[in-house]
């Protein structure tokens, strides 16, 4: 069963075509990646499916539901929930202070509940409090809880990234970069987690990812983009073998003569 | 950090909030007796001032949407209030008022609720901006709005008496009007701040682009915090106007729009309670170190008055804290009973939990 299905998607910026008849359709509990050169438009790609950028064409079919030009809030709360690139955590709060506003739109009291403290109102919190711990256990940062996250080294700051999306409760994460500027050790991690997500937890991913040993390793399906469209699709061992794919990445053959002097 | 003494049980934290509030009702009422004239003045502003910081942190702090603004929104709020309480033959010998409103007489309740709500009406040119400008330029559309406001005050003089300003305002503003307002206004801020809407307000002021992939709906919580803070900010103004008992259009100007930033500044953006000392820093100075401005003598060395020392003063202070505290005194923390009492009272015990 498709969770995502994506059709024509198109993004110009002014005479710039970032993305151009972007297909994609992601089916239940899969776990898929999107590779590609640097402005290849794979970022673009996320913000058009999320919201933050409004799509000149295209649809975004998110549970049979169009949700292409909808405010980024929308397609949020019905489950497609994504990361930064950059990580974008909240600078000097803890790590706990970090993950509440990621419950928004699950928990639900007045405003005049939150003034009066209903026990409804504690009930809430409470909950939310043993929802976060439960979530930073599972990424074994709990210790790491109380902590500002400006203080944490940075393969943990990422891990707090994927436990805020997780607090969302999503049905489909899209990971931009998820191991992008860690160290082996760490990126192995992220990857033990992004495996937990989708095997343990039936999370659908879709994983922008430059590291070619995290992406191969992982995923089962593979699109590969170039100057904003699509140009191979298949299962990792199909990407390798792909002659498009090696030229985008490193050149032609004759290209490669030219600059080693020809032989 | 709620429950840092676990075993502090429920009928303790109620004895607790009883002797707190208890101790203040007392100093209020001693406040209220002793003080008289200019101390009492200073009493009383500082909590009007404390109010204005709570209703701006709301939008400047915690949204981080900075406006300077609310000037004008508590010009609205004050002659709304004045044209509410002013004896009827004041309003007939000065004023060209429709007759309903000439003969209208309300209780200071009503006349306050109704200037909050008329604030909140007038800060739609504040969010009408707010949804296109960001940064600077809306710092700077924000300024001009509040000088737009003083300037309508000017010109309208059926409703104002334009530059000549308004007189008789009957004194309603006591300690307990004050007070009252202030406790209800901390106790809203506060659980406001720890509830879903208060951390949405803050996700949406530290990264706007986070907060709406958080499934935050950002438009509704900006609007949201313009009327929350504009209510508040318009209930502080009132009480002004009913303090002082005069009014004119340029009571609430820039300058006095520094002073509550300055407040904000010093105390820390972000908390309830910086932005409680930061207002009685700052009005405690202005008010209390007057004297020094008026010259005097310092061995046998006349220092001649010098009109205005105050204001360039208060602006080495802001800038000193500016250097050493770029967040404030006490930044985005909070003072509460348990902080003092780690850090104060029982520092020791403290050091024994860390080791």
């Amino acid at each position: 069963m498709e969770v995502l299905h994506v059709t024509g998607l198109t993004k110009h910026f002014g005479g710039l075509t970032a993305v151009s008849e972007f297909d994609f359709s992601l089916k239940n509990r899969e776990l898929a990646g999107l590779i590609g050169p640097n402005g290849a438009g794979k970022t673009t790609v996320f913000n058009l499916m999320t919201g933050i950028l409004k799509p000149d064409q295209g649809s975004v079919l998110f549970q049979g539901e169009d949700l292409a030009g909808k405010p980024p809030h929308i397609s949020s709360n019905k489950g497609l929930v994504r990361t930064f690139q950059n990580i974008r955590l909240m600078s000097n709060m803890t790590v706990m202070e970090n993950l509440m506003p990621a419950f928004h739109h699950r928990i639900n009291y007045s405003l005049a509940g939150a003034m009066l403290g209903t026990p409804d109102f504690k009930k809430v919190e409470t909950e939310m409090e043993n929802t976060i711990a439960d979530v930073l256990g599972k990424m074994d940062i709990i210790q790491y809880a109380y902590e500002n996250v400006t203080d944490l080294p940075y393969g943990v700051q990422r891990k707090v990234d994927i436990a805020r999306a997780l607090c969302m409760n999503p049905k489909v994460l899209l990971l931009d970069e998820p191991t992008a500027g860690l160290n082996p050790i760490e990126a192995d991690e992220i990857v033990n987690i992004i495996k937990y997500l989708n095997e343990n937890l039936g999370i659908s991913l879709v994983v922008i990812e430059h590291n070619m040993r995290v992406i191969m390793s992982i995923c089962t399906r593979i699109v590969v983009m170039h100057e904003g469209s699509v140009i191979a699709e298949g299962t990792p061992g199909e990407i390798q073998d792909n002659p498009d794919v090696a030229r985008v990445y490193l050149g032609s053959r004759r290209m490669y003569k030219a600059v080693a002097g020809g032989e | 950090m709620r429950n840092v003494n676990p075993d502090n049980s429920r009928k303790q934290r109620i004895l607790k909030t009883l002797i707190f509030a208890a101790i203040i009702i007392g100093i209020l009422a001693l406040a209220d007796t002793k003080l008289r004239g200019f101390y009492l003045g200073v009493f009383l502003l500082f909590g009007i001032n404390a109010i204005a910081c709570l209703g701006v942190s709301i939008t400047n702090s915690y949204a981080n949407i900075f406006s300077l603004g609310f000037g004008g929104i508590m010009l609205m709020a004050a002659y709304t209030c004045v044209l509410f309480t002013l004896p009827v033959s004041y309003k007939e010998s000065t004023l060209t008022l429709p007759l309903w409103l000439e003969n209208l007489q309300a209780p200071f309740i009503l006349a306050l609720i109704v200037s909050g709500i008329v604030a909140v009406l007038s800060s739609i040119v504040l969010v009408l901006p707010a949804f296109r400008l960001r940064g600077h330029y809306f710092v700077l559309a924000s300024m001009g709005i509040n000088i737009v406001m003083t300037n309508l005050a000017i010109n309208m003089r059926a409703y104002t008496h334009g530059p000549l300003g308004l007189r008789n305002i009957p004194f309603h503003t006591n300690v307990w009007w004050v007070y009252g307002l202030l406790a209800l206004t901390v106790f809203f801020v506060t659980r406001f701040k720890r509830s879903k809407f208060g951390r949405a307000l803050i996700a949406i002021g530290k990264d706007q682009t986070l907060a709406a992939a958080l499934g935050i709906d950002v438009v509704k919580y900006k609007i949201y915090a313009f009327v929350i803070g504009s209510f508040i900010v318009g209930i502080s103004g009132a009480l002004w106007v009913h303090y002082t008992g005069s009014m004119h259009p340029n009571v609430f100007d820039l300058n006095f729009v520094f002073h509550i930033i300055a407040m904000l500044a010093v105390g820390g953006s972000g908390s309830v309670t910086g932005a409680l000392l930061g207002a009685a820093i700052i009005t405690a100075f202005t008010h209390l170190a007057r004297p020094i401005q008026e010259g005097f003598a310092l061995f046998s060395f006349d220092v001649p008055p010098l009109i205005g020392l105050i204001q360039v003063l208060l602006a080495v202070v802001v800038v000193l804290i500016m250097i050493f505290r770029p967040d404030g005194l006490i930044g985005s923390r909070e003072i509460t009973f348990n902080s003092v009492k780690c850090n104060f009272v029982m520092p020791k015990a403290r050091e024994e939990e860390k080791g």
